[in-house]
């Protein structure tokens, strides 16, 4: 658990001249991960740094709240996340990393989670794995896709799909799920905003939140980078 | 449900808020040469923890950072930072910064050189349009000379995407109406303004080739990007510069241009130079006018990979094999506000050739006609042209056996009357 933030850190502090630090803050009317509300529907607030060293390597930091369970009050949530990317020709990269998500009260659905990927100028796709998903001490894969089209200077059309697939556990009536999104997005200077509407094929009980009953949501999200 | 309101409100608010934002272009009544170009390293694209957006660059996350290092390399060497524009092709971010009076470029940026904060920093160039005054006494249709409407029988261009970097096109001409799907201005934020440069480059490369069009394009059929990166200095002069060129390129590579016309020349220009080789990487046919006042014809003509076309004329026979030879003088072509006029000047021989291109990619995709030596030449006494000049017909043949062009005059009677 200790080793992704002590190497976060690493670089943080070895930064050279050449590493360019960045900063988002951003709030967002439901935080849903890979198709699942980890608010409840509720709205959340999200902090994150990021580092990009010039020879590829990258390291950042998300906190955001969560509030699993019908919680009363939000639980922060960290992910810290390092890798290596490398553009093998013009508009085509591949990159390779870990995270790790850390959750301050309920240390039980902390897990790690590598990942590698393949992304091209107006998509991206993305294979994770992890052990222990959600604490669940179950092996899950986690495939998905993520496309954009500009419309002007300001406007894009946003699309993703997604997969999780995971080892069986006797509570659970179906190993993988599947979810969506397509939206639009714009950006204005530092400022950016998008709206989309998410979907999943089936209630997932994969991850350590109730599911909440809806399949489709309405995501609002309004950032400022900095 | 009152909360989603009240965001939503707040979402509204701070775009309609922002719309007025947009980033200051190049401004052509600045004078470039007091500008330098400062790039600035661009990480690969790679996952975030919050990335919400697919696709990689649009997003441009991490552009904070690069400003902040801009800015205070800008405050570092006294500058006053102007612009930038991403350059994805690169893996740069180009920044624009003036230079204060009382201090040269050309120090700054060797000073600016040594600053490891940079990837590397130029000058800012610029470039002028190869285009001399003319009368209109001494017409002569260009079409007599490469027989367009039987090639327009073996080919018209169909589909074949052709980047006009140039001035402003008129793209309400009668002859361009319909011909022109992108206009993009990179020059400033002002309504996109046509301007007689690119309008008779277009006309040349792609005016319309219906009953009611005067003057007919070499590829009629072609899909027209008009990239204005150019503008009108006066008259007869017609500049550019590298930021407004770079940006009309980034646009013209990411938008999959088969043919990138430049009918312009100026000094050598990596931040040009390096985007012309990745266009040309991605299979696109890159055509250069030659200035023949310039060593080596000026850049982008001297830039390896790019078909560098020189006016036809008398000494066609005894030029270089790299350059090509295409008709450059006294050619009718589209002028704004629905005028035609006579042009020349290497640009529109350079225009020929990239309608040329146009036609062969159609019946040929694959065929870039990058090397010269792909072009047929006339031979001596013919009466399509002087000696070392375009063949025409021969080259489009190669591309389409079953073209079959008359070496008779009589189609410049025939255009002689459409004008």
């Amino acid at each position: 658990m200790c080793r992704i933030p002590f190497v976060f850190l690493t670089l943080a502090l070895t930064q050279s001249s050449f590493a360019q630090v960045s900063a988002q803050a951003s709030i967002v009317s439901d935080y849903v991960y890979r198709g699942v509300s980890l608010t409840q529907g509720r709205p959340s607030a999200t902090l994150e740094a990021d580092i990009d060293d010039a020879s590829g390597w990258f390291a950042g930091a998300l906190v955001t709240g969560t509030r699993l369970y019908s919680e009363p009050h939000y639980e922060p949530e960290v992910i810290l996340d390092v890798g290596y990317a490398h553009a093998l020709t013009t508009g085509l990269t591949w990159e390779a990393g870990a995270t790790y998500s850390y959750f301050s009260d309920f240390t039980f659905w902390n897990y790690a989670e590598v990942f590698a990927g393949v992304l091209g100028e107006r998509w991206n796709a993305r294979l994770y794995y992890a052990t222990d998903y959600f604490g669940r001490d179950r092996r899950s894969w986690y495939g998905e896709i993520n496309f954009t089209q500009p419309l002007d200077e300001h406007w894009r059309l946003l699309g993703h799909v997604g997969a999780v697939r995971s080892s069986k556990a006797a509570l659970d009536s179906h190993s993988s799920v599947l979810d969506a999104s397509v939206g639009v997005a714009a950006k204005f200077g530092s400022a950016s905003f998008a709206i989309k509407r998410s979907v999943m094929n089936r209630d997932n009980y994969l991850y350590a939140p109730a599911a909440s009953g809806e399949r489709g949501t309405w995501v609002v999200s309004l950032a400022y980078s900095y | 449900m009152r909360w989603r309101f009240a965001m939503l409100s707040l979402v509204l608010a701070i775009v309609f808020a922002a719309s007025g934002h947009a980033r200051a272009a190049a401004q052509p009544s600045a004078d470039p040469s007091r500008q330098v170009l400062v790039m600035l390293h661009l990480p690969a694209a790679h996952y975030r923890p919050g990335e919400s957006y697919g696709g990689n660059y649009a997003d441009r996350q991490g552009h904070g950072a690069r400003r902040r290092v801009a800015a205070e390399l800008a405050r570092d060497f006294g500058l006053t930072l102007l612009s930038d524009w991403p350059m994805p092709d690169l893996g740069v971010d180009c920044y624009v910064m003036q230079v204060p009076d009382g201090r040269g470029a050309a120090e700054v940026v060797q000073a600016m050189s040594k600053d490891k904060r940079a990837e590397w920093v130029q000058a800012m160039n610029t470039f002028h349009a190869l285009e001399r005054p003319d009368s209109l006494l001494a017409l002569q249709p260009s079409m007599r000379l490469w027989h367009l409407d039987e090639m327009h029988k073996a080919s018209t261009g169909r589909g074949v995407r052709v980047a006009i970097v140039d001035s402003g096109v008129d793209a309400t001409h009668p002859d361009l109406a319909g011909r022109v799907v992108v206009e993009e201005n990179f020059v400033d934020s002002s309504p996109f303004a046509p301007e007689a440069h690119g309008t008779a480059v277009a006309g040349i490369i792609g005016a319309r080739a219906d009953d009611g069009a005067r003057v007919v394009g070499i590829a009629p059929q072609a899909v027209l990007l008009a990239l204005r990166a150019c503008w009108e200095v006066s008259a007869n002069e017609t500049l550019c510069s590298s930021f407004s060129l770079a940006r009309a390129l980034q646009y013209a590579i990411s938008n999959n241009a088969q043919v990138i016309n430049l009918s312009l020349a100026g000094p050598d220009d990596r931040l040009l130079a390096r985007l012309v080789d990745v266009a040309i990487a991605r299979g696109s046919t890159v055509v250069g006018a030659f200035d023949e006042r310039m060593d080596g014809g000026g850049f982008p003509a001297s830039h390896a990979g790019v078909l560098a076309v020189a006016e036809a004329g008398p000494g066609a026979a005894g030029g270089p094999a790299k350059i090509l030879f295409a008709p450059g003088e006294d050619v009718p072509s589209t002028a704004p506000g629905a005028r035609w006029n006579l042009v020349s000047g290497s640009s529109f021989a350079a225009a020929h050739v990239a309608g040329m291109v146009a036609l062969v990619r159609e019946v040929s995709p694959t065929t870039t006609m990058r090397d010269a030596a792909s072009w047929a030449r006339l031979p001596s006494g013919s009466a399509d042209g002087p000696a070392g000049s375009i063949d025409a017909c021969a080259t489009l043949r190669r591309a389409a056996p079953t073209t079959n062009c008359s070496p008779s005059p009589r189609i410049g009677q025939s255009a002689r009357a459409s004008w």
